[in-house]
């Protein structure tokens, strides 16, 4: 009994022969009357790959030889319409025996073919039931972590809660929120605050978890239209298990909105790529919101644009690369005009979050080591995937794949969407920090992931040949995102025991100098005599001197407790650590200051005690 | 064709998959111990966690306004069987037990707690034998110092600590003839600020000189360490059977001294009525020059019979009358508020 070599393509079904080196797919040709498309067979592109009928489409054949007549009116049709615009196959090569029929969905009124490999209902149940646990999955790694309010969050959302106050009743802010969140301070502090006031920090953390939700889902949705379910539902595995993700979902910052607006609008421009009319505009104004949303944004919309181009390439042929420069034109306008608008101080804050170095930052070995660590995999599956992609559009040689176009194309999609995962890293080494890099990562593995879903299909390989090894990488991709996160989200000490200490010592105008200000802030609003301005944080502070002397620093605190400025004073020794030890000396010899207590703070990376001093 | 062997390993793989991931979510989480004040937030305030302890909140007790301190060191003490004899006789359980502790013995966590739970703080004369404050100062007790510290931080318990009492007489060696002013500052500011690192805030701190009457060449300021180091001043001085005979002149001048440095409450740290004509008067004396005065937390009672002098209340049943009526009539604080 001979054996078939496994790497061997299956033979040839009766009906669906393997022709010699055809064409690549040029042109969907919608036929108006009896909604089907012709895919014709063109031999022009040798680098192009071989087109196989779709064995697993129910029903291909009987369809194509019903509606024989039909197809070769439309085609002549559409020939006579789009002659100009690429090449259309010779009539008598619709006429041909091998010539590949698909019954797709008629798009919208004028907008063309919607798919070019329309799913069996099977397949489409089977895949939303996948994904909708994959989201399961996503939720329970998000939900499981448990910590007190970060001090990004908590800054957020008391800020969201000021920012509210001074729209409705004009109140006033503290401090210009403009000149340094990373973000539109009136978008999604404005959002998480309201969130908070129905639920608390576990409602404002919600709201990202549904964004990080959404993310995903559009992820899938984006990847299936690229390449099909599988890779679609293998990039939202990956994707969902990583520490960024987990992570977005779980924090109260403007990072998990503004990724899921930015993959609204990746999924429009893909979404709307076969499409004739401009509707991939409509991703445009969406693109600018994740960008106001959160500056760091602005980085990945470049990559949405170049997505708008390769995703309708196949479809409308070079057109479709003028979309690109289109939306990189549109998107530029419109920032200039938003610029006009709302003032420099947006820019500031913009080209802060965006492209200021940070002296005396991160070591750039610190930064790759951690960006490995947390993307590493997503980003290696990325690169065996563009590679792979490029080499072979598809995985088995029946395999209902998404028009994958020339290999100049493939190439671009694998490296459009895979070296968009490293505009993260960059960027981050640029700016000389590892700040916000375990979050930041999810915006470029959201780009990333789509190649890496492509890379674990072709390793988990044909008829799920090896679906251990994809079984295995999966295991590997969760654990790793489960013990990152949990490391990560218990990076900060719980603040619970904190707060209540500080609360003891509350007084009417009282003033207080706290190590990480914002998140005392946000725990003691609604509390008279803990109002925002009567913090002050360890990271900067100006006074002024009872000779009128304005001055900051170091001097400033040392003057201010002097002055007897501060009631209470709070330091933990951890990220200001040489001022909080020239506090200490400061404190320990000033008789109106006495140690009232000590709060030990334990995380998984650092254990110290936050020492409370009151004014006795 | 699919080769046999691989059927069964991907629901093997599977299901190890399963069982990682399920441990992954409840192993690899270490914050399940550190609170769950993120999930529960619809109030403001974060949740306490069951193991957060906050620190013992030691106002009240610096400069207390709600009544008077009654203390004792009794012989034997800890242990609450002298103490229990000692408050059959005065009428009052006293709310501080006192204990000379030699340095170099550790920090005595159930006598602590033992007090604490009879309602009563323990307070500490910790007396630096075998070592000077010298060798203090220069670091050499930093591992025993820091040990005690920590004990004490870890217990959250409040302690009245006073070091090296009666530095100014010169009848320890740590008094005025082997240990100069410097010195004694210098190893006073030196304990204080490693207690402070080990974030040992439950401790008042004690600083006890002798009454000046013995001693009048001695000036106290030198041996100061600061308002910063010290929350109560600390004073010694007994009732003999020839002397002064009231709180004034007994404790008055060594007030007026203390005064011209400091504005800290005083505590009678350690006194006694000796056996004799005026015992009874100078009981009484004492007791309502603490009433009387506002800056004067209490007094506590030397309870012990030493060196042939009998200064217990237990053994002279008309003191121990005479105290249980003074001391009725002396508001004293509620440790428990």
């Amino acid at each position: 009994m001979s054996k078939r070599p496994q790497n061997s393509p299956p033979p040839a079904r009766p009906g669906t022969a393997r022709r010699g080196a055809p064409g690549p797919y040029k042109r969907p040709v919608q036929s108006p009357d009896a909604e089907t498309v012709m895919l014709a067979k063109y031999t022009a592109d040798p680098d192009a790959e071989p087109e196989v009928p779709d064995a697993e489409q129910p029903g291909a054949e009987k369809l194509r030889l019903e509606h024989q007549a039909a197809e070769l009116s439309a085609a002549k049709r559409f020939s006579v319409r789009n002659r100009r615009e690429t090449d259309i196959p010779a009539e008598d090569e619709f006429a041909e025996p091998s010539t590949r029929v698909l019954v797709l969905p008629r798009g919208k009124r004028g907008a063309g073919p919607e798919l070019f490999s329309a799913p069996s209902a099977r397949r489409t149940w089977v895949s939303r039931a996948c994904i909708g646990a994959i989201l399961c999955v996503q939720a329970v790694l998000s939900l499981r972590l448990q910590n007190t309010a970060y001090g990004d969050e908590a800054l957020n959302l008391y800020a969201g809660h000021l920012e509210t106050l001074h729209q409705l009743h004009g109140a006033s802010l503290q401090g210009n929120y403009a000149t340094y969140f990373p973000g539109v301070p009136v978008l999604y502090p404005v959002l998480a605050a309201a969130a908070n006031s129905v639920g608390g920090l576990a409602a404002a953390r919600a709201v990202s978890l549904l964004a990080m939700l959404i993310t995903t889902a559009l992820l899938y949705g984006m990847t299936r239209l690229l390449f099909n379910e599988r890779v679609g539902l293998c990039a939202a595995a990956l994707f969902c298990v990583t520490e960024a993700t987990i992570l977005a979902g779980h924090l109260a910052t403007n990072d998990a909105v503004s990724l899921c607006l930015l993959a609204f609008a990746s999924w429009v421009v893909v979404r709307t790529g076969p499409w004739h009319w401009r509707a991939y505009l409509l991703a445009m104004p969406v693109a600018c919101l994740a960008a106001a949303t959160d500056y760091w944004a602005l980085l990945y919309l470049p990559a949405v644009a170049a997505l708008a181009g390769i995703a309708g390439h196949p479809y409308i042929g070079r057109p479709a690369l003028a979309r690109a420069l289109v939306m990189g034109g549109v998107m530029v306008e419109l920032f200039a005009v938003g610029v006009l608008i709302v003032g420099r101080d947006y820019v500031t804050a913009a080209v802060s979050a965006t492209a200021s170095r940070s002296p005396g930052g991160s070591q750039a070995l610190t930064i790759l080591t951690e960006a490995g660590k947390w993307g590493g995999l997503i980003v290696a599956l990325a690169v065996l995937g563009t590679i792979r992609y490029a080499a072979q559009a598809r995985n088995e040689p029946n395999e209902r794949v998404a028009l994958p176009g020339s290999r100049h194309r493939r190439i671009a999609v694998g490296v459009v969407l895979t070296g968009t995962a490293v505009v993260t890293l960059l960027d981050q080494l640029y700016l000389n920090t590892d700040v916000s890099l375990d979050t930041h990562l999810a915006f470029g593995l959201f780009f990333a992931a789509p190649m890496a879903g492509v890379g674990l299909a072709r390793l988990v390989g044909d008829h799920f040949r090896r679906a251990q090894i994809g079984i295995v990488v999966w295991a590997v991709a969760l654990i790793l995102g489960l013990a990152q996160s949990s490391q990560l989200f218990g990076s900060w000490p719980n603040s619970s025991t904190l707060v209540m200490e500080l609360s003891r010592y509350l007084g009417p105008g009282d003033r207080y100098l706290v190590e990480n200000d914002n998140v005392a802030i946000y725990y003691l609003m609604g509390n008279r005599d803990a109002q925002p301005d009567q913090f002050t944080s360890t990271y900067f502070m100006a006074y002024r001197t009872s000779k009128g002397q304005l001055i900051t620093g170091t001097p400033a605190y040392l003057a201010a407790l002097q002055a007897g400025y501060f009631h209470v004073v709070i330091y933990d020794s951890s990220v200001t650590a040489p001022l909080d030890k020239t506090l200490a000396a400061a404190l320990e010899s000033d008789p109106r200051y006495r140690l009232a207590g000590t709060v030990p703070e334990n995380a998984p990376d650092f254990r110290t005690t936050c020492y409370v001093w009151i004014r006795t | 064709m699919r080769p046999a062997s691989r059927v069964p390993l991907v629901p093997v793989l599977a299901a190890a998959l399963v069982i990682i991931a399920l441990g992954g979510c409840g192993v690899v989480s270490p914050h399940q111990s550190v609170g769950n004040a993120g999930s529960s937030t619809h109030s403001s305030a974060p949740s306490p966690t069951p193991s957060a302890t906050l620190p013992y909140n030691m106002s009240g007790l610096l400069d207390p306004t709600g009544g008077k301190f009654f203390g004792v060191e009794a012989q034997d003490a800890p242990a609450l069987a002298p103490v229990n004899a000692f408050a059959a006789s005065a009428g009052r359980k006293p709310d501080i037990i006192g204990q000379y502790v030699a340095w170099g013995t550790s920090f005595d966590t159930q006598a602590v707690t033992a007090a604490w739970s009879y309602g009563a703080m323990y307070y500490i004369a910790w007396e630096p034998y075998d070592t000077t404050a010298a060798a203090i100062a220069g670091g050499q007790s930093d591992r025993y110092i820091t040990k005690f510290a920590d004990a004490v931080r870890t217990l959250n318990l409040p302690v009245a600590i006073s070091f090296g009492h009666e530095m100014n007489g010169n009848w320890y060696p740590w008094g005025t003839d082997q240990t100069s002013a410097s010195s004694f500052v210098a190893a006073w500011r030196h304990i204080h600020n490693l207690f402070i690192q080990a974030g040992a805030s439950n401790v008042i701190w004690v600083w006890n000189p002798n009454i000046i009457n013995p001693v009048p060449q001695v000036q106290l300021e030198p041996y100061w360490p600061g308002d910063a180091y010290v929350d109560w001043v600390g004073i010694t001085g007994y009732f003999p059977t020839s002397g002064p005979e009231t709180f004034a002149t007994l404790y008055g001048p060594t007030l007026t001294e203390i005064r011209q440095f400091t504005t800290k409450p005083v505590i009678i740290a350690e006194t006694s009525v000796e056996t004799g004509p005026s015992d009874i008067q100078a009981l009484h004396s004492l007791v309502v020059g603490v009433k009387r005065r506002p800056g004067v937390l209490g007094f506590i009672w030397f309870d012990f019979n030493k060196d042939g002098v009998d200064w217990q209340i237990e053994s002279r049943p008309t003191v121990g009358d005479a105290m249980a009526a003074d001391i009725s009539r002396l508001p004293l604080i509620n440790l428990k508020k």
